[in-house]
């Protein structure tokens, strides 16, 4: 029984190559999206995880002492080196951490490093130039070296605290440091120890086994705090959680994408159930004459299954195969379209496995259904000649399951709203409305197709009519039909719009945290000539801010002066002492600001002429940490100076960006002149709005070259803004992928669904072409039945694919500002009778041109 | 001679909104060993009905169909399935033939999904086909060979378990007249020894019918007059050969 089941279904999947490999290809696709998310992400969290490590350094634990006196050991060191699951340690010497007063005339941070690999992943203090210092040799901050004058080679003189000043030849250049004022100097540990005569480390890095998983590593931790907490009780350790979140940021993506491609392979399933349902019902005499001649239900059900393992097992190669292939194409796309980091593409074996284990189980799964049709044949169709009459739907399920469904979901979203229930209910309801759409589509077909035949008639003539009778005549099958594009529309608008929250929201945060591409620094208090903006405005495709150096004063009459008042917000660089409150004080063209640097105006007026002479604007951090109102006048007290100013609070901005969420206060420079003789500029921000960024560099390259302007620095914050973007262009492109994929299965659903039904009347339209009826007007009559069908798909997609997105935000608490897709939505309904049209051309030409005579013989 | 099929008041009703169709009325009938029965009647008249009920297709409203001692209106389906698959052959009009294998493997299917060994049965299918004159298409799909070609394959089919019984429906209908005649006479030999296959075929030609041993006529459900061959002396007193008596009575019948 089982070869010649074997042999039958094989040879009843050859006997239709055309639909084969079409439901092949259908299938495929949604194999082909799931293998190429998990390679896709696979590889994006092993180059995340790669691109962090070079970034911030690949070690897993620093610890630092931060008092004085106590420090580890090299028994200590040698114990914590045996803790299994630590695969390296190596010492870091602060020698004069915490010590007080300043230990350098320079204020420089002084660490000692040994000459290991694990060492030079801190990568505040990682040699970019020159070589590793050894004894009297040191490694300086750039600044420090841009201040001086010096360069790698030259000789310098360092205070050493107990030792006094020594001599050292520069051998290597740091990064540039992260803060202004916080230069480094980075000598060999052996030496240092021995040169400041401390016998314990007071710092340490270490290494973790990258084999251990999470919860091992967790363990290993633990183990490691514990330790390190006996040996030095006040010690500090980072073990890099925040790090860790950064790495995982694909957790946000991948389960919207997952369920996206979850969701391809349901619509590929349901491929398969069409597929061997239009097989079943094209063999339905073959099936009842076996059923006849005394083959039983479950060996027919049988059948139906092996052929569904064909297709389960073609598919599962060919879209495997094909997501690997996509995966390579996402990654060189991606690198080289996008500059997504992608360095190797990871490929997970036993995830395929899984994957195709998975998609051959589903595709089996998914055969039950006909298969179980098959199984309850009755045999006395064998004696059938007649064509069918057409088919229906479940009347319960349209005319009360569906509209109930609906209206449940929407009492549900307004007892919530209005009773403050749990968001969650909004999913819920969510849900009931994707579900209750998709029962009524029967319903739904039924009253469009009847519209279009009313409007369109006047237009197309009876060929409109006849073909929205037969879509009800064949109301399962028209079901499917619009029920496959409407998958797939609901599947993009909800992706659409979900991409677009996800989207918004990475931008403002990118924006927020890099507002400037590039930015001219001061590499100290002197600040330099404001000759230097107008130079870097000549740059054509740029924007730019200027700040002024800063000025500290003390506020003598705040609202909220020192512990009085509970301040609402935390009041970050607010420094409150016995002369009042510390607020830095900045000298800035906010009109000019506002082109490179949006901020939000909360209250007062932004202009030059509103700051005037006497005008300041508070950012909102420093107006809620201060207590100032719009129209408040603010007293001041220059420094330690015994001089005042007066100036009135003019407007008050929240900042879209680190710059203006900063604690300050705005004035006019013109203010920073006449008060503090600051006639310096601190930093210029560029933003690069047009034209070439190299070439961009390349000129305030050229200007920095100009010896006035040495003490200047140059931070390029392109390539960090880049790699902030890269998670939402990321996944806007595995979206994107995705959707089309979807939309792609759609089609071939589509193209299934019309080509079968199509078939299946084939009597009935030889009979009209024998009845006088042209082929150019059988050919409309298919069109336009495909058309209706397919405008109905797009139209409720859009609807239920909208409704169940903002439902979802809305449970997310992510539905405020939300924005629907409009390209999308006109894009849809313009391409929805397309995809129609599509899909039934090549049926309706097979249809025009069949033999009367043989189609109307064909039983 | 035990009968092979039997039936006692046999009844189908069909219930059509508040109205009630008789579409078989009562029919008593059997037929033996070898024997070749034609039932004959106009559109409507419930012959395609009776032999479904026959075969154990349709369930009878009342009354029972018993082939080789086993009540077909007491039978679940699978006792019906194995039944049709044992002691029962099919012949239909439109051949019914699986369009993607060959005849060979038309006529073998069905016995390996009941599970028979192609070694077993293979030279007993080629037998047959080669009695069927098919012996140079073993290999041709459906689509490769005549009308006639596929309806003697579809016979071979029938034969190959060696039913006790065949059911043949309009097995002529869509044969021209020389290829029916070819067709008819390898179904009577069928039921000739060594073969003794019975026969019920379902007809609206007289020629056709007037292959058979006996011929029931059909009207409004219920059988209202038979022919038999074996009434020769009567025919012989009237005259009128086997098959101008059918004509007779079908005439009578449609008037």
């Amino acid at each position: 029984m089982n070869s010649s089941a074997w042999k039958l279904s094989l040879k009843f999947f050859i006997a239709k190559k055309g639909r084969s490999f079409f439901s092949i290809l259908g299938i495929s696709l949604g194999i082909l999206l799931v293998t190429a998310v998990q390679i896709v992400f696979s590889t994006l969290d092993y180059s995340y995880a790669a691109l962090q490590r070079q970034q911030y350094g690949d070690y897993d634990v620093l610890a630092y002492n931060q008092s004085v006196g106590s420090g580890l050991t090299t028994q200590m060191l040698a114990k914590l080196k045996n803790v299994q699951g630590i695969e390296s340690l190596q010492p870091i010497l602060y020698p004069y951490q915490g010590q007080s007063p300043r230990y350098s005339t320079d204020s420089l941070f002084y660490v000692g490093l040994t000459d290991t690999y694990l060492s030079k992943q801190l990568k505040n203090y990682e040699i970019i130039r020159g070589h590793f210092p050894h004894s009297h040799e040191v490694a300086l901050s750039p600044e420090i070296m841009l201040q001086h004058h010096l360069h790698i080679g030259s000789a310098i003189e360092l205070n050493l605290p107990h030792k006094g000043v020594m001599k050292f030849i520069i051998t290597g250049e740091l990064p540039p440091s992260s803060q202004v004022h916080f230069a480094t100097a980075v000598f060999d540990y052996s030496w240092l120890q021995k040169i400041t005569g401390m016998t314990q480390s007071t710092g340490v890095i270490m290494k973790l086994n990258p084999r251990l998983n999470s919860s091992e590593k967790n363990a290993v931790l633990q183990t490691i705090r514990e330790d390190l907490y006996k040996m030095v009780p006040h010690i500090t350790i980072d073990t890099r959680d925040q790090l860790s979140q950064q790495i995982n940021y694909t957790d946000v993506f991948l389960p919207i994408v997952r369920a996206l491609s979850i969701t391809s392979i349901i619509a590929s399933i349901s491929i398969v159930i069409s597929t061997l349902q239009i097989s079943l019902q094209e063999r339905r005499k073959d099936f009842s004459t076996l059923r006849l001649l005394g083959i039983k239900g479950s060996q027919l059900s049988l059948l139906i299954l092996i052929e569904s393992l064909i297709y389960g097992l073609f598919s599962t190669v060919v879209g495997i195969s094909l997501g690997i292939g996509v995966s390579f194409l996402i990654k060189t796309v991606s690198t080289q379209l996008f500059h997504v980091s992608m360095t190797i593409v990871i490929i997970q074996w036993s995830t395929l496995v899984w994957i195709a284990l998975c998609s051959i189980t589903m595709i089996i799964l998914a055969g039950l259904i006909p298969g179980l049709w098959a199984r309850r044949l009755s045999p006395i169709e064998a004696y059938r000649t007649a064509d069918p009459s057409g088919d229906s739907t479940n009347g319960i399920v349209t005319f009360f399951l569906a509209p109930s469904l609906v209206a449940i979901s929407v009492i549900l979203v307004l007892l919530t709203h209005i009773l403050k229930l749990n968001v969650f209910i909004y999913l819920f309801s969510g849900l009931c409305f994707v579900v209750g759409m998709y029962m009524w589509i029967p319903q739904c077909l039924q009253s469009s197709s009847r519209l279009f035949s009313w409007a369109l008639k006047p237009l197309f003539g009876s060929n409109v009519v006849l073909a929205s009778r037969n879509i009800n005549r064949y109301k399962r099958r028209s079901t499917l039909c619009v029920g496959a594009l409407m998958l797939a529309v609901t599947v993009g608008m909800a992706g659409m719009i979900v991409l677009n929250v996800i989207v918004v929201g990475q931008t403002r945060m990118v924006n927020f945290n890099y507002p400037e591409d590039v930015i001219l620094r001061a590499v100290d208090f002197h600040g330099f000539s404001s000759g230097l903006k107008n130079q870097v405005r000549s740059i054509k495709g740029i924007s730019t801010e200027t700040f002024t150096n800063l000025a500290g004063a003390f506020v003598l009459n705040a609202p909220n002066p020192d512990g009085t008042t509970p301040m609402p917000t935390s009041p970050k660089g607010v420094q409150h002492t016995g002369l009042g409150s510390l607020v830095t004080l900045v000298g800035s063209h906010l009109e000019e600001d506002k082109r490179i640097d949006p901020f939000q105006i909360i209250a007062g007026r932004i202009d030059s002429r509103a700051l005037g002479n006497d005008g300041v604007v508070l950012t909102k951090s420093e107006a809620d940490a201060l207590g100032f109102k719009v129209g408040d006048t603010m007293r001041l007290k220059k420094g330690f100076t015994n001089q005042t100013l007066t100036l009135k609070v003019v407007g008050i901005i929240k900042g879209t960006s680190s710059t203006f969420s900063s604690p300050w206060a705005i004035v006019n420079p013109t203010v920073m002149e006449h008060n503090f003789s600051i006639h310096s500029l601190s930093s210029i921000q560029i933003k690069i709005t047009s034209g070439d960024a190299r070439r961009v560099i390349q000129s305030l390259q050229a200007f920095l070259k100009n010896p006035q302007y040495q003490d200047v620095q140059l931070i390029n914050k392109m390539k960090e803004k880049q790699i902030a973007q890269q998670p939402s262009m990321l996944f806007s492109i595995v979206l994107t992928t995705t959707i089309l994929t979807i939309v792609g299965i759609a089609t071939l659903g589509l193209m299934n669904h019309t080509a079968s039904s199509i078939r299946q009347r084939s009597r009935e339209f030889a009979t009209m072409r024998a009845v006088g009826t042209t082929r150019p007007q059988m050919m409309r009559l298919i069109l336009a039945e495909g058309m209706m069908t397919s405008v109905l798909g797009g139209i409720l997609g859009v609807v239920t694919g909208g409704g169940f997105a903002y439902l979802a935000l809305l449970s997310l608490n992510q539905a405020r500002g939300v924005s629907f897709p409009l390209s999308w939505i006109y894009g849809t309904i313009f391409i929805s009778p397309i995809l129609g049209l599509f899909a039934s051309w090549s049926t309706s030409i097979w249809a025009s041109r069949q033999d009367i005579l043989s189609s109307l013989s064909n039983y | 001679m035990n009968p092979v099929l039997e039936t006692k008041l046999l009844t189908k009703e069909f219930h059509t909104g508040s109205e009630i169709l008789c579409a078989v009325n009562s029919v008593t009938l059997n037929v033996k060993p070898g024997e070749f029965i034609a039932i004959m009647g106009p559109s409507g008249s419930g012959k395609s009905t009776l032999l479904h009920m026959l075969s154990g297709l349709e369930k009878a409203t009342s009354g029972s169909v018993t082939i080789c001692g086993m009540d077909l209106t007491e039978s679940n389906d699978e006792e019906l399935t194995k039944l049709r698959r044992e002691k029962i052959g099919f012949v239909f009009q439109f051949f019914n033939l699986i369009p993607v294998l060959s005849a060979y493997e038309n006529v073998t299917l069905p016995m390996l999904m009941a599970g028979h060994k192609e070694s077993a049965i293979r030279e007993r299918a080629r037998f047959l086909l080669e009695q069927m004159g098919l012996s140079a298409h073993l290999h041709k799909r459906p689509h490769e060979l005549s009308g006639g070609q596929q309806q003697r394959v579809a016979i071979a089919r029938a034969l190959l378990p060696t039913p006790p019984i065949l059911m043949a429906d309009e097995p002529t209908g869509s044969l021209d007249t020389k290829t029916g005649l070819e067709v008819l006479r390898l179904l009577r030999n069928a039921c000739k020894a060594p073969l003794q296959h019975s026969l019920v075929l379902v007809t609206h030609d007289p020629k056709v019918a007037s292959f058979a041993n006996r011929v029931l006529f059909m009207r409004d459900g219920r059988i209202v007059g038979e022919v038999s061959d074996m009434d020769q002396l009567q025919l012989l007193d009237l005259n009128m050969s086997f098959s101008a008596a059918i004509q007779q009575q079908w005439e009578v019948l449609m008037a």
